[in-house]
């Protein structure tokens, strides 16, 4: 009996050690992703980003946790943005195809309300934007004078 | 005819000018940073121009992200009876962003032995950092130096008594001790004076009778020392709750008795009321000095 409780507790030790080890790796891993937020600079300055929170109700001293919303807020707008380039690209390639001519010209990667409304809603967000005249200069216009 | 263009022009005006408001409040400014750092991220995208209004659209969705990852983070910090962001908070807000697009893992987010710390978004965040180019905001901002130096020198200036944690910090200071002690005295021997006065001292009286100067420097003097003009005064003998009008000068039983006996004790009775009423008085100086 004692044979077979020691047993057991070694067991239960092995397998707690086992998850504490898995553990252990999530927490080094984490825990050197955190340090590497330290050196590395966001595009959306700290500043920023402490006075939304701050505006906010968030309270933290910690530079690394600001660093990691300041990451994932730019994660956030670069996902966006690069929906909105494939929607832009994609858009741009089928007008291409009728005209080719304007290959060149229209070559720009412009970030226009349309792609970006787009882009938005894969994300949850809804945009809902007057369509201005003002927006495009060739609105306005007639055909005719517009294929000139 | 004539109601149509007056009427037109009005709501055009107030057009305007809920629209130019929002210009000039401070959110302006960092409206303005938000924006160039969301237009350096689409750069770095791969865009090369923008039209102005889908860049402040996108800027505004920016600064709710951000708002709403603080509220989220701060109302599960909250839950947990803290009042300190942590890790675990900021994960469970990314968690709920980011659930309406999906991520691996959402599934297994209720599950008791999950570990918030492995969870794919962070990774995700891992990755991005490790894969995308840095790119810094264009020019470091400066902070506001000023504003936390002001803020120590007023606590500074606010605190001056350490003993003294009960008073808010944004009254102002208290008078110098010296002062302090010197106007505590001198009230209290206008007390007295005008105690004996009124109440014990036939002679005294009498000459304030006669002279009618004293009353009127006394409260004078009252008057410019306190500053405020106090209403009533209350104090406590044996339990009881006595006003100075219902209790001494308009004679309850009590008074009855003293004129009556005349003895020592109640003699003694009196001084014992003078004192707790000049303690009440000085107690009362002391409050409105500190209010003052």
């Amino acid at each position: 009996m004692n044979q077979n409780q020691n047993q057991n507790q070694n067991q239960n030790q092995n397998q707690s050690q086992q998850s504490s080890d898995g553990r252990h790796e999530d927490d080094t891993a984490l825990s050197e992703f955190l340090a590497s937020l330290m050196e590395y600079t966001p595009t959306i300055p700290d500043e920023l980003v402490e006075h939304y929170l701050g505006k906010s109700g968030f309270q933290c001293p910690d530079l690394r946790l600001i660093r990691l919303v300041a990451v994932a807020t730019q994660k956030f707008v670069a996902e966006v943005a690069t929906d909105a380039l494939q929607q832009c690209k994609a858009r741009q390639a089928s007008i291409v195809k009728d005209k080719r001519d304007k290959q060149q010209k229209d070559k720009r990667l412009i970030l226009t309300m349309e792609d970006l409304s787009k882009a938005l809603r894969e994300h949850g967000v809804n945009v809902k934007h007057q369509e201005y005249f003002a927006d495009n200069p060739s609105t306005g216009m007639d055909p005719a004078s517009r294929d000139e | 005819m004539k109601p149509k263009p007056k009427s037109i022009p009005e709501p055009s005006k107030e057009s305007q000018a809920t629209a130019s408001e929002p210009e000039a409040t401070p959110p302006e400014f960092s409206l303005a940073v938000a924006r160039i750092a969301v237009a350096q991220i689409c750069a770095s995208v791969g865009f090369k121009s923008t039209q102005l209004s889908a860049l402040e659209t996108l800027t505004g969705v920016t600064t709710k992200y951000l708002e709403a990852i603080a509220k989220s983070s701060a109302s599960f910090a909250a839950e947990s009876n803290r009042s300190q962001s942590n890790i675990f908070d900021v994960t469970n807000a990314l968690h709920d962003l980011r659930s309406p697009h999906g991520f691996p893992g959402a599934s297994n987010l209720h599950r008791s032995d999950h570990c918030l710390l492995n969870s794919s978004v962070l990774a995700e965040l891992s990755d991005f950092v490790h894969y995308t180019a840095e790119t810094p905001f264009a020019k470091p901002i400066p902070r506001r130096q000023f504003s936390e130096t002001d803020a120590g020198k007023e606590k500074e200036k606010k605190n001056p008594i350490p003993g003294a944690p009960h008073i808010p910090n944004w009254l102002p200071g208290l008078p110098e001790p010296a002062q302090c002690g010197a106007a505590l005295s001198s009230g209290r021997r206008n007390g007295e004076k005008s105690w004996e006065n009124s109440c014990c001292g036939s002679e005294i009286s009498g000459a304030l009778m006669g002279n009618g100067e004293l009353p009127g420097a006394a409260a004078a003097a009252a008057k410019s020392e306190l500053g405020t003009k106090r209403e009533r005064v209350r104090f406590k003998i044996g339990g009881r709750e006595l006003g100075v009008k219902s209790g001494v000068f308009k004679g309850g039983k009590r008074m009855v008795c003293w004129d009556s006996d005349s003895d020592s004790d109640s003699d003694e009775n009196i001084n014992g009321y003078k004192k707790d009423y000049n303690t009440s008085v000085v107690v009362e100086n002391e409050a409105n000095d500190h209010i003052r």
